[in-house]
């Protein structure tokens, strides 16, 4: 029985609550409170969002309980802040005092609270809109036009005993623009507009923000037009215009100034003028075609004053005591190469020819056959001897020692030139050979054989010589032997002989200063030309009568070669002429001129020794025929 | 582990930050009201109450900051607004709690019953080994530094209008 009327009862419930679902009521749904604020931090609202319903009338209560208290309070005014919100007046405010406020929604079903919300009245300040927004165009007469806006803080707002420290912003446009533009007006509560499209109708509002709080809503709008006549010209702004313009010119000018011309040059590169490399215009302006040649590097063309240092006169012994040669060229000792004073009979006066064991030759084309003078590039490197002065042997001519002018005065009747050493190519006549032409690299394969072939060729100088004017041809065929040796410096040596033989030819006899042999360094042992009759036809005594000089006593200047006999010469029959000095000669090589002394040093390459002068072929002949 | 240790973190930026702000506080009104050996130097009231009140609005604007960021950042889901209730050590001490009671404040120096002191207890709740409890304290200082310096600035906003400008700011 008793089960019946529970199971009934319950059943009975359950129909019950099964029929309240059926119709859709529940108990409210969970409000929540979702915002409260303060206008002026004196009194507060809060607003709730009621939850569901449940399809019932729902009461909403707010219960709210303070830090620091106990009990609980219910929210005195659920009117003034509108439907769900609850407003807390001035008395029931405080700040600085966090409440704890719950709303609570009730119905005949249930009921439901919403989480509590934490709210302290100090941080939740917004305050109304700045009212009585006004706007005004003034025009003043000396000044500019502007848009005059101002203002009053919302009326609720306490500013004047500083409870709220309110700050202001506005915003202007063109009725028609998209964009404000918003100005920061800080605690003013008025503001001046400058910039303004004449014929427009502008909008303006203002909003505030207290010192810890938020930023209330804008202001409604307020609208003023502008007239046409709005006039916003501003003489200031085009002297500001016009100085900076002047300014950047001024700049502009002064980079053009001093870039300009790098500029210029880097687009339009000048055209390069011709340039001759050591060409200085400055010489060639004053007339210094000496100097200017010479920087030109044409050391030897045309001869210049440093080249008399390397002259290398013709020797002419003129037995007959005939004019000797014009040494054209020789400007330090013009008596001396006038002055035959030869007396003696000198075995090597002699006129160049290709006879002659000179160097000469320009009808001898063929390399010439005085190895010993063609030793001479061997000789540069290799004599033992160091240079000692030769000197003149007959008269004066020894003095040249003392110019500048080497002084390959061997033969003593007159001074005699003998053309040393000519480069090849060199075909222009010349009485002179100023140039010794030493081409370094001509020994250089035989130097070291330079020493012991000048032994033997000592024996024959003439000889080779004296085949010369056969033809000019450099290998003497009774010198088979030594032309072996020799086969290559005369070749060599053939180079060494001044082109230009035939002004040599002459008719008098001259004697000639031929180079009899290069020492090993380099020096040159200067035989004195036997006559060319006694040369041919003893040609094995030759050596016995020739003279030798083939010391140099002494270099002067550097260039200058003073050559004196060689006394001790093995080969040689000694010079009667005393030599100013005896040097112990070399067993090998007698000594002999060093021409390593010349300015190109003979290790090097061409070692061109003076320059040449241009001789009138005139008076480049006259003496010899 | 790691989140202690980015707690300390924390809270030793937000130390920093807090005496880095004190510190700036020196730049806002960086020129001393006298300069040092001067003698008779005569502030008028009116600029000290201007300083005053730019440097309390300063510190209650960092201290604010300080709390925003420390819950935001560490405070999220942790109910510490539940525990922080008058939890201040400076709440004993009886402060005008709305507009009318501030303006009955009368500043009467060398009076003696307004050296209130209130001893703060809560450094050794900071450097608590537990990082809820050490989170806590630091919430709970942040939350009274700020509350308390807003009370400052109001009270010496209020006094400068009042006694400067005649309550007509």
């Amino acid at each position: 029985m008793k089960e019946n009327v529970a199971s009934t009862v319950v059943f009975i419930l359950l129909l019950f609550l099964n029929t309240n679902l059926l119709n859709g009521q529940s108990p409210p749904g969970k409000p929540e409170i979702f915002k409260c604020r303060s206008p002026e931090k004196e009194t507060f609202t809060c607003w709730w969002k009621p939850g569901a319903d449940g399809g019932l009338p729902t009461n909403y209560t707010l219960t709210y309980h303070k830090e620091g208290e106990t009990f609980t309070h219910e929210c005195p005014d659920y009117k003034t802040g509108g439907p769900n919100s609850c407003y807390f007046n001035k008395k029931h405010t405080s700040i600085w005092t966090i409440y704890i406020i719950t709303v609570n929604a009730t119905n005949q079903m249930g009921s439901s609270s919403s989480d509590p919300r934490y709210v302290d009245v100090t941080y939740i300040v917004e305050p109304d809109p700045p009212v009585n927004l006004t706007l005004e165009l003034k025009q003043p007469e000396d000044r500019k036009p502007y848009l005059w806006i101002k203002w009053f803080p919302p009326t609720l707002v306490d500013v004047r005993s500083g409870w709220l420290t309110l700050q202001y912003e506005i915003r202007l446009k063109p009725e028609k623009a998209a964009e404000w533009e918003t100005h920061f007006a800080g605690q003013q509560t008025q503001f001046k507009i400058l910039s303004l499209y004449p014929g427009q109708k502008y909008l303006v509002q203002v909003h505030c923000k207290p010192d810890h709080g938020f930023w209330s809503e804008w202001s409604p709008e307020s609208s003023i037009p502008i007239p046409n006549d709005f006039s916003m010209t501003d003489a200031t702004v085009w002297i500001f215009v016009a100085v900076l313009s002047a300014v950047i010119c001024l700049i502009t000018v002064w980079a053009v100034a001093l870039k300009g011309y790098s500029m210029v040059t880097c687009i339009l590169p000048p055209v390069p003028g011709p340039k001759i490399k050591g060409f200085d215009t400055h010489l060639l302006e004053k007339g210094k075609s000496e100097e200017l040649l010479s920087a030109l590097g044409c050391q030897d063309f045309p001869p210049t004053s440093d080249c008399e240092d390397l002259l290398v006169e013709f020797l002419e012994v003129d037995d007959s005591g005939d004019q000797p040669l014009m040494p054209a060229h020789s400007k330090e000792h013009p008596g001396q190469d006038v002055k035959p004073t030869h007396s003696d009979p000198d075995s090597d006066s002699g006129r160049g020819s290709c006879d002659s064991p000179s160097l000469l030759s320009e009808k001898c084309d063929e390399p010439r056959a005085n190895p010993s003078k063609f030793h001479t590039p061997e000789g540069l490197e290799k004599a033992e001897k160091p240079e000692t002065n030769v000197t003149q042997p007959q008269g004066p001519q020894s003095t040249s020692v003392e110019g500048k002018i080497p002084s390959f005065h061997v033969s003593g009747s007159q001074s005699s030139t003998w053309p040393l050493l000519q480069p090849p190519g060199l075909h222009y006549s010349r009485s002179s050979y100023h140039s010794v032409a030493v081409v370094c690299k001509l020994g250089l394969g035989t130097a070291g054989a330079a020493p012991t072939l000048l032994d033997k060729t000592d024996t024959r100088a003439l000889k080779p010589s004296q085949t010369i004017e056969t033809g000019g041809e450099g290998k003497a065929a009774e010198h088979g032997e030594s032309e072996s040796f020799r086969s290559k410096t005369d070749q060599d040596a053939a180079r060494l002989l001044p082109q230009d033989k035939t002004p040599l030819t002459s008719a008098k006899p001259l004697e000639y200063v031929e180079i009899h042999k290069v020492s090993k360094d380099g020096a040159l042992a200067l035989l004195p030309k036997q006559n060319e009759n006694s040369g041919r036809a003893e040609k094995t005594s030759t050596p016995e009568t020739s003279k030798e000089y083939s010391k140099v006593s002494r270099v002067m200047d550097g260039n200058i070669l003073v050559l004196v006999q060689d006394r001790r010469a093995q080969n040689l029959a000694p010079f009667e002429e005393p030599a100013k000095e005896a040097p112990p000669s070399l067993p090998q090589n007698p000594a002999a001129v060093d021409l390593a002394s010349f300015p190109a040093a003979p290790s090097n390459c061409r070692l061109q020794l003076g320059a040449l002068d241009y001789l009138h072929p005139t008076g480049f002949m006259h003496p010899f025929q | 582990m790691d989140n202690k240790g980015s707690s300390q973190k924390g809270s030793l930026l937000l130390l920093l930050l807090l005496v880095s702000n004190l510190l700036l506080c020196k730049s806002v009104a960086s020129l001393p009201i006298c300069p040092s050996g001067a003698v008779n130097c005569q502030v008028s009231l009116r600029d000290l109450f201007d300083r005053a009140v730019i440097l309390s609005h300063y510190i209650h604007n960092l201290s604010s900051e300080m709390f925003n960021e420390f819950d935001k950042r560490y405070a999220q889901g942790r109910g510490f607004i539940t525990k922080a209730i008058n939890s201040c050590h400076t709440s004993s001490l009886s402060t005008p709690e709305d507009k009318e009671q501030a303006q009955q404040v009368h500043v009467h120096p060398g009076v003696k019953e307004n050296e209130v002191y209130s001893v703060w207890s809560g450094l050794p709740s900071l450097q608590m080994a537990d990082e809820d409890t050490r989170l806590f304290a630091f919430y709970n200082l942040l939350h009274c530094l700020r509350r308390d310096s807003h009370k400052i600035d109001s009270y010496l906003k209020l006094l400068k209008c009042r006694i400067i400008y005649d309550s007509n700011c």
